[in-house]
């Protein structure tokens, strides 16, 4: 029962994760929050949704379709929304996505109803053996995706010289101008890149959770994981999330039901008052 | 009398020493420069004193007290007073409204007078806006008042933050690099100023310079910092002709670049 | 031209006589238009006036000190329960109950505020959101006390036998409460505290070589905000007579984000002009539905589209909010060349 527990908290916990490290890739690159992460999710879930139910795409080629579509979502939303606001204050950085959540939330009401929607399954329901472990097939692919998609951006920052580039925008802004990297594009491709990762978050989460438009509340857990595994660490957003995924679940067992829902939060508040940068994150001190 | 007296103070930043065993002495009234080549750790040593950061051992004593005790915001109460390199001026604010700050550990009227903002809270903030003018008068910048600090240039703001310090009615002011964006005409101001500071306010000064016009004008003595480590101290003519400060600024004989 | 003779004009609440009559002028005519307009006038006017008070808290907290707070709805919540309890369950009458709920609103607030020396922008922003959540959820768990999900139900006050129980009369209450706030908050915004606060939010370093405590101003400021938030949530239960969870999640927290945002950061002025704009709002689109097309008009996040839509446009476009626009028109009206 309680690896029972465990592997589902995993695979939630790896959903928390992704979109938590959509908000590192975007704040790490261009030091905003996006708020309006968790409803990126959502849209990439509503848009997978879409195209295979109502338009009869395949899955392989849906998986392959929605990151495009709500990459360029993504670009769409920095250039109209967040470069203007490049020198405001965190203040107004916050608001504006914000702002752009509750739209998304609402939009995303109007476009495909309040209702909550079946995800098409594509697992068996049977459980699968493996290693005296009982585990449902869909959280065996949850893990998977994550794992791959963690591989994927890791090898794309590390090995292509766009992703060289992205760190060195984020790195240092201006020596990256000097150098040639065009700053603007890079915005937009993390942006980009992090609107790929929330509808992967998406595709992969709505066949074990719910899939309505208040989906994005599941984003607001991914701040928990994000600031656990510190605001400026990839690997940390992931850690984080599956920190989160596992102990709300142990949570649920051992302490009463309602503080299950919380738990992620008071973690946070914990961590937040002992050490804020988080597990991986780096203290930054302004100098005088 | 010493004023200030920093003890072998050592600090670093992740393994940089900033600060070496820095020990410094500051006479009662005196204008004491500091000076040397960029990154000697000259800020640094203010940061100490203001308590913005914690050095890592040796001691400074203010009047006779351990400084270390005390926190950043108990600096001013004790008489201590600075201005900062890269300007940290309240942007948002108004020149007298920022000189109005450097008067708010004078305020005495309890939170209920604040409140009703009769009878004493009143006649205190306007005791505050004379004592502020008083400082306006004092380094000209009447036709300022009631802009806001975006819109001055360089120097005025620099004006604007000694302004804010002296509002303090300090015991010790440290100056960092006042003079950095002056023209030649408002660098002879500040040196009657500065002058006038000490004269007519009593204040003892501290004083990191690079224009060497204005340290050779003002200055009582001077000390030299490079690396971290104090390598000169005494009237400036002395330091002037010593060999070791030539070489931390010129370099050496043979000609190849340091560091 | 205005030339200033004495200190005590520079410091003025409104340097010219006319503003005050102009000040109660208005005021007259709200008052009349509250016992005269019917009881929708009187009930929009008793939430404009109790969202004034909001603004006014919060602007405290974000607008001057520049700290963020998402949760602002959970000291509403406080404020409002407690006087609840108090009338309700412990018969406690209205107006000790109120100050009394302020007062508890503004030690959770304090409690709230120390730690928050050491959490910055995005840091506070969520720490604060945090809190809301729990405070949400302690709330529908003690049930004895509060009701749990199913929320309390309030009686309209009575002050010496006289009983407020209809729109228009508690108006009267509303008008003197928020008459006292906006004294009370001007005052101390224009004198030592406020100047701190602002100093907090430009310059932390130079405010902390001031000789600004910065632990204690940031706790004092959270405390100032919470408690008028307080006092707004204790008018909002006994206006609307039955309180419950549903009326102080995240989303209200947000929208007084909005109020301010919109209304214009750091000032009175832009506070109330916030305030009356949000209420306002879902009127509007109300009465604006006839002419929308059918698919836009029936979507029950039409509200929230707007909401959202109108914060995006306001911080980008029009980041000092109706204030600011305010005073480019008076600049425009004063330099007009004629």
């Amino acid at each position: 029962m309680i690896v029972q527990q465990i592997i589902s908290g995993l695979a939630l916990g790896c959903v928390y994760g992704l979109i938590a490290l959509g908000f590192v890739l975007i704040f790490k690159a261009t030091e905003v929050i996006n708020f309006a992460q968790g409803e990126m999710m959502m849209i990439g879930a509503f848009v997978a949704y879409t195209l295979i139910t109502m338009l009869n795409v395949p899955f392989p080629l849906a998986f392959l379709l929605t990151p495009i579509i709500c990459g360029c979502l993504g670009m769409i939303m920095e250039r109209v929304l967040i470069r203007p606001l490049v020198k405001e204050s965190v203040v107004s950085i916050i608001m504006v996505t914000i702002g752009l959540s509750i739209t998304l939330r609402a939009l995303a009401g109007m476009i495909w109803s309040y209702d909550t929607l079946d995800f098409p399954h594509l697992f068996s329901e049977e459980a699968v053996h493996i290693g005296g472990v009982i585990i449902a097939p869909v959280y065996i692919w949850v893990i998977f995706v994550t794992v791959g998609l963690v591989l994927l951006l890791y090898a794309f920052f590390k090995f292509t010289t766009v992703g060289i580039s992205l760190q060195a925008s984020a790195q240092n802004p201006l020596a990256s101008l000097l150098m040639g990297i065009s700053v603007k594009r890079v915005y937009a491709m993390t942006w980009a890149i992090s609107g790929m990762v929330g509808a992967v978050a998406g595709i992969i989460v709505a066949p074990i959770s719910f899939l309505n438009c208040n989906m994005g509340f599941l984003g607001l857990k991914a701040f928990p994981a994000a600031v656990i595994g510190g605001f400026n660490s990839i690997p940390g957003a992931i850690v984080g999330g599956v920190i989160i995924g596992i102990s709300e679940n142990l949570a649920g067992i051992y302490l009463p039901l309602w503080f299950k829902d919380i738990f992620a939060y008071v973690i946070m508040l914990l961590v937040l008052m002992i050490r804020p940068e988080g597990i991986f994150g780096t203290h930054e001190q302004k100098k005088v | 009398m010493e004023c200030l007296s920093l003890k072998n103070l050592t600090i670093s930043f992740g393994g940089v020493v900033a600060v070496d065993r820095v020990s410094l002495n500051v006479h009662e009234g005196e204008i004491l420069s500091i000076i040397g080549p960029n990154g000697a750790g000259k800020t640094t040593i203010f940061n100490c004193i203001n308590r913005l950061y914690k050095p890592d051992s040796g001691d400074i004593i203010f009047k006779n007290r351990s400084v270390l005790k005390h926190k950043a915001h108990q600096m001013s109460n004790l008489g201590i007073a600075r201005t900062f390199q890269n300007i940290e001026l309240f942007t948002n604010m108004t020149v007298i409204e920022n000189i109005l700050l450097g008067r708010h550990i004078f305020r005495s009227a309890g939170p209920l007078s604040q409140v009703i903002f009769y009878g004493k809270a009143r006649r205190e903030e306007i005791g505050h806006r004379r004592k502020a003018e008083e400082i306006i008068d004092f380094l000209d910048l009447q036709a300022h008042r009631n802009k806001r600090i975006g819109s001055l240039p360089y120097g005025v703001q620099k004006l604007v933050e000694l302004g804010r310090a002296l509002a303090l009615e300090p015991k010790l002011l440290l100056m960092d690099e006042v003079s950095s964006g002056m023209n030649l005409e408002e660098t002879q101001d500040l040196m009657i100023w500065i002058t006038d500071i000490r004269e007519d306010l009593g204040i003892t000064l501290v004083l990191v310079e690079h224009d060497m016009r204005l340290v050779m004008g003002v200055s009582d003595r001077i000390a030299v910092l490079d690396y971290g480590r104090k390598i000169a101290e005494g009237r400036p003519e002395e330091v002037q002709s010593n060999e070791e400060v030539i070489k931390a600024y010129l370099g050496d004989g043979d000609g190849a670049f340091r560091g | 031209m205005d030339l200033r003779e004495s200190y005590s004009r520079d410091i003025r609440i409104f340097d010219e006589l006319y503003k005050w009559v102009w000040l109660a002028l208005m005021a007259a005519a709200l008052l009349i238009y509250s016992q005269a307009g019917g009881n929708y006038a009187a009930y929009m006017l008793n939430l404009i006036f109790i969202n004034i008070i909001v603004a006014i808290g919060l602007n405290i907290l974000t607008g001057y000190t520049g700290l963020i707070s998402l949760g602002h709805a959970a000291f509403m919540a406080i404020g409002a329960y407690t006087s609840a309890i108090l009338t309700v369950k412990l018969s406690v009458p209205f107006w000790l109950a109120l100050p009394i709920s302020g007062a508890m609103a503004g030690l959770i607030g304090f409690v709230v505020g120390l730690p928050s020396l050491r959490l910055t922008g995005i840091y506070l922003a969520l720490a604060t959101m945090a809190f809301g959540f729990i405070v949400d959820e302690i709330i529908i768990e003690w049930h004895a006390v509060t009701g749990g999900a199913e929320g309390m139900s309030v009686l309209p006050p009575t002050i010496c036998g006289f009983a407020f129980d209809s729109y228009p009369k508690y108006f009267l209450i509303t008008f003197v409460i928020l008459a006292l706030v906006l004294l009370s908050a001007k005052n101390l915004l224009r004198g030592t505290f406020g100047r701190a606060l602002t100093a907090i939010r430009d310059s932390e370093t130079a405010a902390e070589t001031m000789g600004v405590n910065l632990g204690w101003y940031k706790a004092l400021a959270f405390t100032l905000s919470a408690v008028y938030t307080g006092l707004a949530g204790s008018l909002y239960a006994h206006l609307i007579l039955f309180i419950s969870v549903d009326n102080f999640t995240l989303l209200h927290s947000i929208s007084f984000i909005v109020m301010i945002v919109v209304g214009g950061l750091g000032s009175i002025t832009g506070a109330v002009m916030g305030a009356v704009f949000i209420t306002i709002l879902p009127e509007v689109i109300a009465f604006s539905k006839e002419w929308l097309p059918a698919a836009i008009r029936n979507a029950a996040g039409l509200q929230a589209a707007v909401y959202g839509i109108t914060l995006m446009i306001f911080v980008i476009l029009q980041p000092k909010g109706f204030y600011g626009l305010w005073i480019r028109v008076k600049i425009w009206w004063r330099t007009f060349p004629l």
